[in-house]
């Protein structure tokens, strides 16, 4: 009995041991906002270019606004975000170096299939919005200082209205549970395309407003700053960052497919103008 | 629709009977880090516990009250104290130790200290005085007759490290905080749950459930067996 | 080489409360004492000071020669004291019987020859591999008589033996002291019936209103039969002691 008992803790801590070690390769910390990593593009990008690098990206997915703050304290070492005003801030402050545009996707306006607002088959996104304001329906918002809430607090401002009409509820979630609460509220939200694909099979909302220019929404790469802070693995985060836009990368990004859809597109050739 | 909750569990069980490889390193984590935290802090604290109960000084009691209430912060708390602690920023950003293991392992170490010492400080203040007399009259060195101590409560002891075990094994907001919830590295069991029950995956959140209660129930009759069946002595 | 217990200005209080105050108590070896004294008059706190178990609020306890160990000074290893009920670890009798010895750091073989002997010498035997915590009153008292006995001390202070033990098992208790002080051990007992075993000690000590006074057996015969009376009127509670 004894001799069982020794055998059995000497193995629980060899195993505890096992995993803590194993910390000194080539590791890439990835900021990224939490829609693009809940899309599954990143498990099927990465995972290429560990094998090809030898390297080992960890991935932090947190809303844009963390995400950010995660770079400007240095504790990661590239961020994928889609929030550009708030990245050009980043950027002008003295945190961020090297940004790149990688890709963009697009915003799409969802809602319940009986839809209080007669908004369905536009493609303004701004006069769908005010028309939802109009009729006091339900709408859904992230509410978490996310890039998605700050696109959401900008159509809003194009339209004129103030967010905080009858139906506006802020719920301060991610994008997927949004969807999830809009669905059971029968009300409207604004999200992106991918999480709307992820989920879209077992929601009864439907596609409502989509193809607006205004609801673009282009992803971008920075370095975080290696002047500010020392032990920063800005080597591997740089070649991470140049393969993204490489040809490869790029052809990975445009292959992408959730349900047989394209969800993003690379656009490295292009260049990412501010709205 | 109706049948969204059976199909789930069924899914779920599928998933960890096919021995899904991404699950079982998220089990792994959890329990590596839960028990190299449990492992690291029982000692210590079990000695703090000891100390409060034998010797007698004042503000003794302040002290208790202190770790008792220690015991219901919630754990975002401390993860995010810790957090501001380990970034770059923070006093102690040149251990370059925010997101990893050693990180979450200090955060639950944080979370079953003050537990640990309640409960053994409970434990041995129920044992009786002659128990020490005895040990010392008997030739035992202070610290000798304290591990006879802990003998005799070892029941006490091994319950108040099952509670710290079960508060940090299913600990989400602290892991989540300094580990940054990373695939194959730092994503622990409750993280995993919030992660996929964000996504909607609800079967993958069911199966990681259904471990944890697994592991509450075997840990659970494990301790009761040893403990015989709950008479008193 | 005798060893030599010695008392000097000896001053307990609790808070306020004066328990008793000792200016000097010679104990050589080989001597039988029988310590008396009224319930709460202090014989407990008197033997776990003499035991190093307490400590004195002024004076102190010598035991000479000394013997230093590394950790301590005030517990001495060939004082043993018995509480008035014995405590038993929650192990098997052997388990509780080999303790001291196993502290003490002998071989494996020996520590279990020596117990088997303890075990024997108690008449034990028969419930070596029982928990000890299923022993009865009068077992109990012997376990830790055995406990005691298997560390050779040279002083044993024994609380109240034969409390709660019925006549019998007092006569076998009476018997191991006996033994214990043919062996040459100094041995102290305190209660306050005269009984099978005080009947075996030469000096008899009175603890009384804070002092305590020593006594021939003649005079305190008669004192022990009050004491006695007494004692019979009280409810048994008054016996169980921690
Ligand atoms: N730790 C303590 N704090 C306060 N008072 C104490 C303490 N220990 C003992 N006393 C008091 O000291 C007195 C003497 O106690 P002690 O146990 O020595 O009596 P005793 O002579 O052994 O009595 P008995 O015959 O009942 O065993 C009692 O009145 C008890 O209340
Ligand atoms: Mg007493």
């Amino acid at each position: 009995m004894k001799k069982w008992i020794s055998c059995l803790s000497s193995i629980t801590l060899l195993f505890c041991l096992s995993l803590t070690v194993s910390a000194a390769e080539n590791i890439i910390r990835l900021a990224t906002t939490t829609s693009t990593y809940n899309s599954g593009l990143l498990d099927e990008l990465l995972p290429v270019f560990e094998q090809k690098y030898g390297a080992k990206i960890h991935v932090l997915s947190v809303g844009t606004g963390k995400a950010l703050r995660m770079g400007r304290d240095g504790d990661v070492d590239l961020l994928m975000t889609h929030a550009p005003a708030a990245e050009r801030t980043f950027i002008e402050q003295g945190h961020g170096i090297e940004a790149k545009s990688v890709m963009y996707n697009d915003f799409v306006v969802v809602g319940p299939s009986n839809d209080p607002a007669g908004i369905e088959g536009g493609s303004d996104a701004v006069s769908a919005l005010r028309a939802i304001a109009e009729s006091q329906s339900v709408f859904i918002s992230r509410g978490d200082d996310s890039g998605t809430h700050k696109k959401e607090l900008a159509l809003w401002k194009s339209a004129g209205v103030a967010a905080g009409f009858d139906g506006y509820k802020e719920i301060g979630q991610g994008m997927g549970k949004v969807l999830q609460v809009s669905d059971e509220l029968q009300g409207y939200t604004l999200t992106d395309r991918g999480t709307w694909l992820a989920y879209q099979h077992r929601l009864q909302l439907k596609m409502m407003v989509a193809g607006d220019e205004r609801l673009f929404n282009p992803y971008q790469v920075i370095l975080v700053n290696p002047a500010s802070y020392e032990g920063l693995n800005t080597e591997g985060a740089r070649a991470l960052a140049q393969w993204l836009v490489s040809a490869e990368g790029q052809t990975l990004i445009n292959n992408f497919r959730i349900n047989g859809e394209v969800l993003f597109h690379g656009s490295a050739q292009q260049v990412v103008t501010n709205q | 629709m109706d049948m969204s909750l059976l199909s789930t569990c069924k899914e779920a069980l599928a998933l960890l009977f096919n021995l899904d490889a991404e699950l079982w390193s998220i089990i792994g984590v959890s329990f590596r880090v839960s028990i190299m935290a449990i492992l690291l802090s029982a000692i210590p604290a079990i000695l703090v516990g000891f100390l409060l109960a034998i010797i007698d000084f004042p503000g003794r009691w302040v002290l208790i009250a202190v770790f008792n209430a220690l015991m219901s912060v919630p754990t975002v708390v401390i993860g995010l104290t810790l957090y501001l602690l380990l970034s770059r920023n923070g006093p102690f950003g040149e251990l370059h130790l925010l997101f990893s293991q050693p990180a979450m392992v200090i955060g639950q170490i944080l979370l079953c200290f003050p537990i640990l010492v309640c409960m053994s400080h409970a434990a041995f203040q129920g044992i009786d005085r002659r128990a020490w007399e005895t040990a010392r009259t008997l030739g035992a060195h202070c610290g000798r007759a304290a591990i006879t101590l802990a003998c005799e409560a070892r029941f006490a002891l091994l319950a108040a490290m099952l509670a710290g075990f079960s508060r940090i094994i299913s600990e989400v907001g602290c892991s989540m905080m300094v580990g940054g919830n990373i695939l194959g590295y730092s994503r622990n069991i409750p993280t995993a749950i919030a992660l996929e029950t964000s996504k909607g995956e609800f079967a993958q959140g069911i199966a990681l459930g259904l471990v944890l209660l697994l592991l509450a129930l075997v840990l659970n009759f494990a301790l009761a067996s040893v403990r015989g069946k709950g008479q008193l002595v | 080489m005798g060893l030599e217990l010695n008392i000097d200005n000896l001053v307990k209080r609790f808070g306020t409360r004066e328990l008793f105050t000792i200016e000097k108590l010679r104990i050589t070896e080989g001597e039988s004492l029988h310590l008396k004294g009224e319930n709460g008059a202090g014989k407990t706190t008197l033997m776990k000071i003499m035991a190093g178990l307490e400590k004195p609020c002024s004076g102190k306890v010598m035991v000479t020669p000394k013997q230093r160990r590394w950790w301590s000074n005030r517990i001495h290893p060939d004082v043993i004291y018995l509480h008035q009920t014995p405590y038993v670890f929650m192990s098997t009798v052997i388990d509780n019987v080999a303790y001291g010895l196993k502290l003490r750091g002998g071989s494996r073989q020996e520590v279990k020859t020596k117990v088997q002997q303890a075990l024997v010498w108690a008449r034990l035997g028969h419930l070596a591999e029982h928990p000890a915590c299923s022993l009865s009153g009068g077992e109990r008292q012997r376990l830790a008589l055995a406990r005691a006995w298997i560390l050779a001390p040279r002083i044993l202070l024994l609380d109240e033996p034969t409390a709660n033990l019925d006549r019998h098992s007092v006569s076998t208790v009476a018997e191991l002291v006996r033994q214990l002080l043919e062996q040459g051990t100094t041995v102290m007992v305190s209660s306050h019936q005269s009984n099978r075993v005080t009947e075996l000690c030469t000096r008899h000590l009175l603890l009384e209103s804070g002092a305590l006074h020593e006594s021939s057996s003649l005079e305190s015969s008669s004192l022990e039969s009050v004491l006695y009376e007494v004692d019979t009127k009280m409810e048994p509670q008054h016996y169980v002691q921690h």
